[in-house]
């Protein structure tokens, strides 16, 4: 998976556009409930658990900054993949 | 007393469980079909990643997550309503109490299809409401009776707004209004300037997978609509909406968070995760397949025990959850309840359906939640039961 791929899992679970993955959530008309169904989503397609305690404000900012700490969790070479 | 003014209003005690009772009463969904694994990780999921924020407050709102959701099962019947229409509930009867307290004032009358969900006739008591009933014709509820009717009460200087209907597989008749009934119905509201109440528990359960335009898809801005989970998923989270006009969504959204501060966010959340996943149609494909499994059971052991030309007319449902009988000579159907007790089995009076003692010659059995094996068993106990009524006493009626 990529960014590319990583925005419109944000599309399909939250049901908005997302234009700029650095975009913050919040503007994308992301609320907090539909955060959580998007870590539910992220685990279910990538078969990974998330550490939530890990995870903060900043994290959970925009497309583009959760996919990174996706990346970091998962190693500095490859991203996380699909189960 | 603090409220005298109002009328004490009980519910019908539906949920009796007894060993050796067939509940032919209690309008329950048969949770066999629930697919418990998967919703179980899923919540377990839930829980971990958001318990923080999915077992806090929350505003009274339908979360963002839950509104596809929302949105495919209102499609599903040609209605459909933007996020600003929607109010979280806590099921359809705090969505009924909401109405009648939010959008009537008290000695307001508010016309009633009948025989009535009795839910629905205890919500509008409570509110100080004063209830109705609307004149039916073979057809179901007559759109020219309503005329009559609210251009009657309003001469005598009574207030009517609202018009309260479970048009799709009503309870407790299971009759379906016909789309052009519909449309006309909506025609005379708009020239009366009626507001609808449409509770539409069991609009998806059809046995053939049919549905019915929904008053709702047809006038939006006529029609409150009433939605729930209870039926299409299960009636433990209780969930369910509110879908008005915006206007009328705002005071409903003011009323409901009176009542309950804030809708249960675990519980969207959770029928989020699985529509997310799982989407509607295999559940509610289930549901229909039990529903209608059950329907035949209860309805061939009805044919065989009561027969075509006994005392008892009835016809065999095409969804829903029940079957109502009607005594032909106008029994009042009280009087079995006795004997229906002694042989083991319940069933609901027509009056807990009236508003005004009518259809107390009506009953209504529930084929949803009894266990297969146990129907005809219960049909045959019932037969009996009609067997045996109560003798009048001295100066009633039949």
């Amino acid at each position: 998976m990529n960014q590319s791929e990583f925005d419109q899992l944000v599309e399909r679970t939250c049901s908005v556009t997302v234009r700029d993955p650095e975009a913050p959530f919040v503007d994308l008309g992301v609320d907090s409930l539909n955060t959580i169904a998007l870590l539910m989503a992220v685990e279910e397609q990538l078969g990974i658990e998330i550490d939530p305690e890990a995870l903060t404000e900043s994290t959970l900012g925009s497309p583009a900054s959760l996919w990174r700490y996706l990346q970091e969790q998962s190693g500095p070479d490859s991203g996380p993949s699909g189960r | 007393m603090l409220n005298e003014s109002r009328p004490r209003v009980e519910m019908p005690q539906l949920f009796e469980r007894r060993a050796d009772l067939v509940n032919f009463a209690g309008g329950l969904p048969d949770l066999e079909v629930l697919p418990l694994e998967a919703i179980s990780g899923q919540v377990s999921r839930l829980v971990r990643l958001g318990g923080r924020l999915a077992l806090q407050y929350s505003t009274p709102h339908v979360a963002k997550s839950l509104i596809p959701a929302i949105s495919e099962l209102m499609g599903l019947e040609g209605a459909h309503a933007e996020a600003d229409d929607l109010v979280p509930t806590g099921g359809s009867q705090m969505g009924l109490m909401a109405i009648g307290l939010g959008l009537a004032s008290p000695g307001e009358t508010v016309l009633c299809q009948t025989p009535a969900y009795p839910g629905a006739a205890a919500a509008f008591r409570t509110a100080g409401l004063t209830l109705c009933a609307i004149p039916e014709d073979e057809r179901g509820m007559s759109p020219e009776g309503v005329r009559e009717t609210v251009l009657r009460l309003r001469a005598q200087g009574q207030s009517v707004q609202l018009l309260y209907c479970n048009p799709t597989f009503q309870n407790p008749t299971g009759a379906t209004l016909s789309v052009e009934r519909r449309t006309r119905l909506l025609e005379v509201c708009r020239e009366l300037d009626l507001l609808v109440i449409e509770d539409n528990p069991y609009g998806l359960l059809s046995f053939d997978g049919e549905t019915t335009t929904t008053l709702q898809g047809i006038d939006p801005e006529r029609v409150v609509y009433l939605g729930t989970f209870s039926k299409v998923f299960a009636p433990g989270l209780r969930c369910g909406w509110i879908a008005a006009p915006e206007h009328l969504a705002r005071i409903l959204r003011g009323t409901t968070e009176v009542m309950a501060l804030s809708p249960s966010a675990l519980a969207q959340a959770a029928l989020a995760a699985f529509h997310a996943r799982s989407g509607w149609t295999d559940l509610i494909t289930a549901y229909r397949r039990s529903y209608q499994e059950r329907s035949a059971l209860m309805a061939d052991a009805l044919e065989k025990e009561l027969g075509a030309f006994g005392p008892w007319e009835w016809e065999r449902p095409r969804g829903g959850f029940y079957i109502w009988l009607r005594h032909r000579d106008g029994v009042d159907t009280g009087r079995f309840l006795k004997a229906a007790s002694e042989h083991g089995v319940s069933y609901v009076p027509g009056t807990h359906f009236s508003i005004d003692a009518e259809h107390a010659d009506g009953l209504r059995l529930c084929f949803s939640y009894v266990p297969r094996k146990h129907i005809a068993e219960g049909v045959t106990r019932l037969a009996k039961a009609l067997a045996e009524p109560e003798p009048l006493r001295e100066g009633g009626t039949s």
